[in-house]
């Protein structure tokens, strides 16, 4: 460990109040040798190796996050973007500040400054305002957003296990708002239940505002779409649960930077008919053939063609999103099954052990509704296992496994 | 003058023909769309943009829900997984090809190409420091609006201490805290409550979204009476002190749409609103013309 060399640090020692506050600086170490101080994980210096970049600055939560171990509470993106922690990255050496807003220029040129101690080729995930853009410059950025993907996509098995753990809150907790999912109730109310238990179970933030979305059975019903479908998700407005509603819902939940993904399709007041026990039958055909086809080797593209096989030919997901995303330190990030770039894109991203997938095949019947669930799979060594572990309650009483066998 | 009237008076004035926004609040401020909220920054991506020559806000969007009535239909644009795409459909706004001045409130390595490139005539300029002008003082709907958020972070200052006050554990007074906020009817926090063991009492800091507008509010349990130094700190936001002097050991942000940054020369003008925080304590304060309009009515004790 070495005495951080950072520009804002250099002016502490001169009285000026600093606009950069060093949260830690490490040369040379090893993991073992620095205790409660993060790392940086060493994918992260993999991957720099394999892009010939000398230091790459991190200015984006998610990968501080899983860069260096240090995690940002859960917070509005405004406060979110003015309280940030930054890293600086080189081959032997990293530096995480705690800068003053960035949006300010002074501040800006104060990061600008501190780059300089870290030379060689700078690569950038993103420039947190314009005056940091103007700032770093001189020292031509090239993007990191690919390296750091290329990182993150495959997880360690600690990593697995926090996705694991985090998802088992999520769980526990829908178990609690589940009975609550009935006629009268207002989304207020589920949403109100689910941060009860979220936070009581362990958590360490909400992600996103809780979705209980209530599905119109045709989509003439709809005011407006601008994808051809279901506009989903939409931002909650505390409507009250009518008898015989459809919910599509969607929650996740932040555990020590560790994301969980959790939706499944409850019927309102009354059990599923017959059509919407079709409905799961079929989602759960896409699934099981969407999960055969996941195996190392595999690529991203291979998926979706997977479940538009199983669906006769017909893409069973929302055009606007996809049929299955990774899952890690964000609660969206690669591998994409299904977007709009295209198979010519996707078939570029193989899959391989370690990886994270979040399936969510939609199946939708125009006049009569239909049927969403996600489901989380780790790819292994010959193919892949669920992550999630949940009843299809009230479509079946059986237990998850049994479900789909 | 809505926000939409105000930034579009600041882009006149200062030659900027378009704003993209990547920023949630800054979209929610100019155009008072309600997207899902997520939480967390994130990178850069236009999701809003302003044209100065027409006036007119585009959003993206997957339908109008949220979507406020004076945006018509044909300005909500589509998700594209595809920045190029993404680009290539803001390019075929009216009046936006021949933008040479456009604002941006963050970017990226990737948008900056992409931005370079479709608009290679054009100068970027930092819609942040535009957008931050603008939002530092508040609308009367604005303050009608924080002064209801304030409310709701109220009740959940009340449930948490309440919790507290039972020997409750840290992460069930944060549990209890946001039970309250959600019984309330708001499910957005604008961070989630921050609990800790000061000297024997448990300090709690809430913070609520209504409507995109931020209500606060930090208090200890048990409590005690106000501390001098907060009342002196409060007494101080009037017009004219320097921000950084209103509580110099303390912390002091902007409120609005969320957190607001101040520039280190910023000056308490009427109609901020300040987040003020010395200690355990925190208070929202409305500058005004004469004395200081406290927002925060929790008890201290």
């Amino acid at each position: 460990m070495s005495a951080p060399v950072v520009a804002g640090v250099r002016n502490a020692a001169t009285g000026r109040h600093s606009p950069l506050r060093v949260l830690h600086s490490v040369r040379g170490a090893r993991p073992g040798m620095i205790g409660q101080m993060v790392t940086v994980h060493p994918r992260v210096r993999e991957q720099m190796n394999a892009f010939g970049v000398d230091v790459v600055v991190l200015c984006g939560e998610n990968n501080v996050a899983y860069a260096t171990g240090t995690i940002a509470p859960s917070q509005e993106p405004g406060r979110a973007g003015a309280t940030r922690s930054v890293a600086l990255i080189s081959r032997d050496e990293h530096v995480l500040l705690r800068p003053s807003p960035l949006d300010l220029v002074d501040n800006a040129r104060e990061l600008g400054r501190a780059l300089t101690d870290f030379p060689g080729v700078v690569a950038i995930d993103e420039y947190p305002s314009l005056p940091v853009r103007d700032a770093l410059r001189g020292r031509t950025p090239t993007d990191a957003s690919t390296l750091l993907a290329r990182a993150k996509i495959v997880k360690t098995g600690t990593e697995v296990d926090l996705i694991r753990r985090a998802q088992r809150i999520n769980e526990l907790a829908m178990d609690v708002v589940r009975p609550l999912a009935v006629p009268g109730a207002s989304q207020c109310d589920l949403t109100s239940a689910f941060f009860r238990a979220i936070f009581e179970l362990g958590a360490t933030g909400n992600t996103v505002d809780p979705v209980w979305d209530i599905v119109p059975p045709e989509l003439a019903q709809l005011s407006c779409t601008l994808t051809g479908h279901l506009p989903f998700p939409v931002p909650s407005a505390d409507r009250v649960l009518a008898d015989g509603d459809v919910i599509f819902n969607d929650t996740g939940i932040d555990l020590q930077g560790w994301a969980s993904d959790f939706g499944r399709t409850w019927t309102v007041g009354r059990a599923p008919t017959a059509r919407q026990l079709d409905q799961f039958d079929r989602w759960c055909a896409v699934l099981n053939t969407c999960m055969a086809a996941i195996k190392p080797g595999a690529t991203a593209a291979d998926v979706a063609r997977a479940a538009t096989e199983a669906n006769r030919g017909e893409r069973p997901w929302f055009p606007h999103l996809y049929v299955a995303h990774g899952l890690g330190t964000d609660s969206a990030e690669l591998p994409f099954c299904g977007t709009d770039l295209g198979p010519a894109v996707e078939d570029q991203i193989v899959l391989a052990p370690g990886m994270v997938l979040v399936l969510e095949p939609v199946i939708w019947d125009d006049g009569f509704g239909g049927y969403r669930a996600e489901e989380i799979v780790l790819v292994t060594d010959d193919g892949c296992e669920r992550l999630t572990d949940y009843t299809y309650a009230p479509y079946t009483s059986a237990p998850v496994r049994s479900a789909t066998a | 003058m809505t926000g939409l009237a105000r930034v579009l008076d600041a882009m006149q004035r200062q030659g900027v023909d378009v704003l993209l926004l990547g920023r949630e609040p800054n979209a929610r401020f100019v155009s008072g769309a309600a997207r899902l909220f997520l939480a967390g920054e994130r990178a850069f991506a236009p999701g809003c943009v302003v044209v100065g020559a027409t006036g007119a806000v585009h959003l993206l969007a997957v339908g109008d829900a949220g979507m406020p009535s004076h945006v018509p239909r044909t300005n909500l644009y589509p998700i594209s997984w595809n920045p190029g795409s993404l680009m290539a459909e803001i390019a075929r706004m009216p009046s936006v090809a021949m933008a040479r001045r456009i604002g941006v409130d963050g970017l990226t390595p990737l948008f900056e190409r992409l931005i370079e490139a479709s608009f290679p005539a054009a100068d970027l300029i930092d819609g942040e420091a535009l957008m931050r002008a603008v939002r530092r003082v508040k609308s009367d709907d604005e303050i009608a609006t924080i002064r209801g958020a304030v409310v709701v972070a109220e009740a959940a200052m009340q449930a948490a201490r309440g919790r507290a006050r039972a020997g409750a554990s840290e992460p069930e007074v944060v549990a209890a805290a946001m039970e309250a906020m959600a019984l309330a009817r708001v499910t957005t926090a604008s961070f989630e409550p921050r609990v800790r063991r000061v000297d024997g009492m448990t300090a709690i800091d809430v913070g609520v979204l209504l409507d995109g507008c931020e209500g606060g509010v930090a208090r200890t349990e048990p409590g005690s009476e106000q501390p001098a130094e907060q009342r002196d700190a409060i007494a101080r936001c009037v017009v004219g002190t320097p921000a950084a002097e209103v509580a110099p050991t303390g912390s002091v942000h902007g409120i609005g749409f969320g957190y607001e940054v101040l520039e280190s020369e910023a000056k308490c003008e009427a109609g901020m609103v300040l987040s003020v925080a010395t200690g355990v304590v925190r208070d929202l304060v409305l500058v005004t013309d004469g004395a200081p309009d406290v927002l925060t009515t929790a008890p201290y004790a």
